[in-house]
């Protein structure tokens, strides 16, 4: 009776064909969206003399950012500061396939190219001349960029590798919505279980010892073809597991790992010219800039979003020429050439607001009748979303045109927008 | 992302253990689940590992003989080059004390900044 059923059991096994080749499938799965913009300013404001701030924190920003901002030096009825800002690297293909280990490493790597912004500004008016307009070119680069912490890209990496189990999990319940595949698996089994049964029946007048293992031959070869029939179904179903866009949960992990902490030190430079009326005759170079802003987190990063930073700035400017004041006389001073020293203190909250305090200290190199001076200011920015920064800031305004020391107020209110800095994780699949 | 899938059949003579040796690559994290699968559809895991593994006993002939084992791994990408495509490989042997082989082998050109492949490697032992 055994005998017979074992019959039964390999005549109700399907033909099968099966093939053997390998089937890889790589797909990408688009839409990590960086929120890389942080800096309340634009390199074109400094080098206009409008920024809300004198020293900014080193980082990397997005492909393009427009700054609009209003300052009480040439205060109007709509905002009259206005620059943009391009970071190149992001327009090319190595900007689509970043590297953990390049782009967000735990080790600070020198940059140049990968994070340089070209800027452009211009603001209408100044407060000593409201027919004086000014434009700037500068640029930016950030050389370090700080260090992408453990604890966090730990954490990052964990929910990365919960979608990449959860991928089993979806290839489970896809293969068993599937009718054939559980048609052929259980006839498998069937099969498994005939070799079974087959296997510890001992040789004896009824069934000859060269009669099971030819029976079991046989089974093994309809066993193969239905296991090649299931691969080629499990390669096909699994093919359909729909990729999706990143998560926002992504998002914010990968944001968060993507504050650093470290020394953090930028280059940036530039020029800006004066023009009255709009006329070229009356079009010239007001200062020629260059700068580095250098520093780093006093507290540490990882117990959480909130931190208290400093930095420090070194400038050089060239002044074409200023007016100059001293006593009751105007002097003209050609070729200005000072240094600033700065140093700020910030304090992130909750990675979204942040409160600093900067103090610049401006000396004169050329040994010409300029007098020291200095800018201490106030600055408060929120985040109102990925790279959205409205700010404000408060302060006195360098007096570079007279030795009575700083006279005037500086209060500036703008927004920075920065646009299109998605990029490209690999894999990442959720059904 | 890449997803592998493979089967093969072990014809164990050996009376003893099963074992694999797994590689995933060189520096790339790979986690790897081990399932034997009854005729019931039941399954359980046998064990799970992180790496790379070799000469690790999955179980007993006595327990795998005509059951299916499920080897599922996956492997993340996280190599240094944002630019140049890299070869990721995973070898999977399945083995017994004398020497019967059941394997597979998969490998592929990838970029960085966390690519992930899926690889399920079915295993029958006879």
């Amino acid at each position: 009776m055994r005998i017979i059923l074992i019959f039964l059991s390999v005549f109700v096994v399907l033909k099968a064909n099966g093939q053997n080749e390998v089937d890889t499938v790589l797909k990408e799965v688009k839409g990590i969206k960086l929120d890389l913009l942080k800096t309340p300013t634009n390199p074109s404001f400094q080098l206009m003399n409008s920024s809300a701030t004198e020293i900014i924190e080193p980082g990397m920003t997005p492909e393009f950012f427009t700054s609009i901002q209003n300052a009480s030096n040439n205060f109007t009825s709509l905002p009259n500061n206005l620059a943009i800002a391009f970071t190149p690297f992001w327009w090319g293909k190595q900007a689509k396939n970043l590297s953990f280990e390049k782009d967000f490493s735990e080790t600070n790597r020198l940059n140049f190219t990968r994070t340089l912004t070209v800027s452009a500004g211009m603001l209408n008016g100044v407060q000593q001349d409201q027919s004086l307009s000014r434009f700037s070119l500068g640029f930016q680069s950030t050389l370090l960029r700080g260090k992408v912490d453990k604890v966090k890209k730990d954490i990052y990496f964990k929910m990365l590798q919960s979608i990449g189990n959860k991928y089993f999990e979806d290839q489970r319940l896809a293969l068993q919505s599937d009718p054939n595949y559980l048609k052929l698996e259980a006839e498998s089994f069937k099969i498994l279980d005939s070799l079974r049964v087959l296997s510890v029946i001992e040789p004896n007048d009824s069934i000859t010892d060269e009669t099971l293992n030819g029976m079991m031959d046989s089974l093994e070869d309809t066993y193969e073809k239905i296991d090649n029939q299931l691969l080629e179904l499990r390669r096909a179903i699994s093919a359909k597991i729909q990729t999706i866009e990143s998560s926002p949960e992504l998002d914010r992990l990968f944001n968060s790992m993507n504050e650093r902490y470290g020394f953090k030190w930028d280059l940036g430079g530039g020029l800006a010219f004066n023009t009255t009326e709009f006329n070229l005759n009356n079009t010239g170079i007001y200062r020629i800039g260059l700068w580095s802003n250098f520093g780093g987190n006093l507290s540490k990063l990882n117990s959480g979003n909130s931190r208290l930073s400093i930095f420090f700035l070194t400038r050089y400017f060239y002044f074409k020429e200023i007016w100059y004041e001293r006593g009751d006389n105007f002097e003209m001073i050609p070729n200005l050439h000072t240094v600033d020293m700065g140093t700020k203190l910030q304090l992130h909250v909750a990675g979204k607001f942040s409160l600093a305090a900067e103090s610049i200290f401006r000396s004169d190199i050329s040994q010409s009748i300029f007098e020291n001076t200095h800018k201490i200011n106030g600055i408060a920015q929120y985040q109102f979303g990925k790279n959205r920064v409205l700010y404000t800031s408060f302060g006195n305004d360098f007096n570079d045109n007279s030795n009575f020391g700083p006279q005037n107020l500086i209060i500036t209110f703008g927004v920075n927008l920065g646009f299109g800095e998605d990029i490209d994780i690999k894999g990442l699949t959720m059904k | 992302m890449a997803k592998f899938s493979d089967s093969a059949q072990l014809k164990t003579t050996s009376r003893t253990s099963i074992f694999i040796d797994l590689f995933s690559g060189y520096g790339q994290p790979s986690t790897t689940s081990i399932h034997l699968k009854n005729a019931q559809g039941q399954e359980e895991e046998l064990m799970n590992f992180d790496g790379n593994v070799e000469n690790v006993e999955i179980g007993t002939v006595r327990k795998l003989k005509y059951n299916k084992i499920e080897i599922r791994t996956t492997i993340h990408d996280v190599h240094d080059n944002p630019i140049e495509k890299v070869d990721i490989s995973l070898n999977i042997r399945v083995y017994d004390e004398d020497a019967n082989v059941a394997e597979t082998n998969f490998s592929m050109k990838t970029i960085g900044m966390g690519t992930i492949i899926y690889s399920d490697f079915h295993v029958t032992i006879f």
